[in-house]
């Protein structure tokens, strides 16, 4: 009886990468659980050689089997094949059809059962990007039918205002949120916990890894395995790192540009009352030295930035920054019951 | 009875095109080298094809027995049960981390809501 239960909510980051779910647990601790977002169709004759190597799998019947997550990348490069992405520059496309099954698969096992019937779960959805012809209505009307089909009152909640909420309390939810992302980076920013900007750009980890293997005659997956294994920015080794510090010097410069550009068109609405933090969070950001690269980047540019920035950090948990800050908003939704 | 009458309406429009284009092919079979006949043939029979549909008036059933599975504020294009009842099991890398700083920003981020609401009021 006096067993404390967790509290009701769940947040969901359904990212090009990975998708992660965030819930808090009776012992008062978060739990993530995390899946990659790949998928890798195969004939029936591999499935033997899973079984033997224990990797789960999907049988299709007549069509094949279907490996899921971190596995299909791995049996990807054993099968010489390129995983799937069901998401492609951060939204699902209507293309993608098939894809729609395996998404299912995935965001029912990351979410789990709910703990009560309707509990809230808060999933994640980028901003429309100001620099591609995409909006995000379709791809947020597919996973808040996936969610609800998984038993829980769907929310969707944006990206980068999900990293305001987790990581700057102490700044009274004012800041500049940056999630750096496989296929988009997003941006948000807020004062006093309200949004006054939220953009979102078609280049991320993937547009890094494409320009770099293009630049160096490799392969864009072995640029991916190469930041993933450690690049450090600030001292990049041989023509392959340099060219990935090239890139992620480009993409840096742009988020802070189109910042300025999307800032110029609100500001005679807003006022900034003191000086923001610049929180930067997400997979891409996870490489060697990111922090002091995006800083000697910024400080180039910070003449003529439009926002007086107090400091510059990295979320405290940058995979999970955003299922944490959509957990954050789906237990309001259970407190204010 | 509906699949009969549109059985025969389709077979009269496929008459009438072929009745349309057969001179063009006639003169294309007689003198293979007139390219001018040869080059407009696409657009003849284009042209041939949408007048025959035209002249083709088909009426459904009043009433359909379809019905829509999704809400009029819904793109119709997303599908219905794309989550089975019964879900493989996947290999998920869990993790557990301290909750602190989640509490804090909760708790914060409610009194910022609940002191916007009550200046509201």
């Amino acid at each position: 009886m006096s067993k404390k239960s967790a509290p009701l909510g769940i947040g969901c980051d359904i990212g090009t990468m990975n998708i992660v779910a965030a819930r808090r647990q009776e012992d008062g601790s978060v739990e993530t659980s995390r899946v990659r977002d790949a998928f890798l169709d195969l004939d029936q004759s591999a499935k033997r050689m899973l079984k033997l190597s224990g990797v789960n799998y999907l049988d299709q019947g007549e069509d094949g089997i279907i490996v899921v997550g971190d596995a299909a990348m791995e049996m990807a490069n054993v099968f010489g094949r390129e995983a799937r992405r069901p998401l492609s520059q951060g939204l699902i496309s209507a293309g993608e059809m098939d894809a729609l099954e395996i998404l299912g698969v995935m965001i029912k096992n990351v979410l789990g059962d709910p703990a009560t019937e309707g509990e809230a779960c808060y999933f994640s959805v980028p901003a429309s990007p100001v620099d591609a012809d995409r909006d995000v209505v379709y791809h947020k009307g597919v996973f808040e039918r996936i969610v609800t089909e998984c038993g829980y009152t769907a929310h969707a909640g944006n990206e980068a205002m999900a990293i305001i909420y987790a990581e700057t309390a102490g700044d009274g939810f004012s800041g500049l949120g940056i999630s750096f992302g496989s296929g988009m980076c997003n941006l948000a920013l807020a004062v006093s916990g309200v949004e006054a900007l939220c953009f979102s750009v078609a280049r991320g980890g993937d547009w890094i890894d494409a320009g770099a293997a293009k630049a160096t005659g490799s392969t864009q997956s072995r640029m991916c395995a190469m930041k993933e294994t450690g690049v450090d920015l600030l001292n990049p080794e041989g023509r392959e790192q340099e060219a990935l510090a090239l890139y992620y010097k480009a993409l840096i410069e742009y988020c802070i540009d189109q910042t300025a550009a999307e800032f110029a068109k609100i500001k005679d609405r807003f006022s900034l009352p003191r000086p923001i933090p610049i929180v930067v969070s997400g997979g891409t950001s996870m490489a060697g030295n990111f922090l002091p690269f995006f800083e000697e980047v910024f400080e180039k540019k910070r003449k003529k930035f439009p926002v007086e920035v107090s400091e510059i950090r990295h979320a405290s948990d940058p995979m999970n920054a955003v299922a944490r800050g959509l957990l954050i908003q789906a237990m309001q939704e259970h407190d204010e019951d | 009875m509906a699949d009969k009458a549109a059985q025969k309406a389709a077979e009269d429009a496929a008459k009438m095109a072929v009745a349309a284009l057969l001179p063009a092919i006639h003169a294309i079979q007689q003198n293979p080298a007139a390219s001018a006949v040869a080059s407009d043939l696409d657009l003849r029979i284009e042209q041939a094809v949408a007048r025959a549909l035209g002249s083709v008036s088909f009426t459904g059933p009043a009433t359909s027995s379809l019905k829509p599975t999704t809400g009029p504020d819904e793109p119709l294009f997303i599908p219905t049960g794309i989550v089975k009842d019964t879900v493989e099991s996947l290999t998920i890398k869990s993790d557990s981390s301290k909750s602190e700083d989640l509490d804090g920003a909760a708790s914060a981020l409610k009194a910022l809501r609940t002191g916007k609401s009550k200046g509201k009021k």
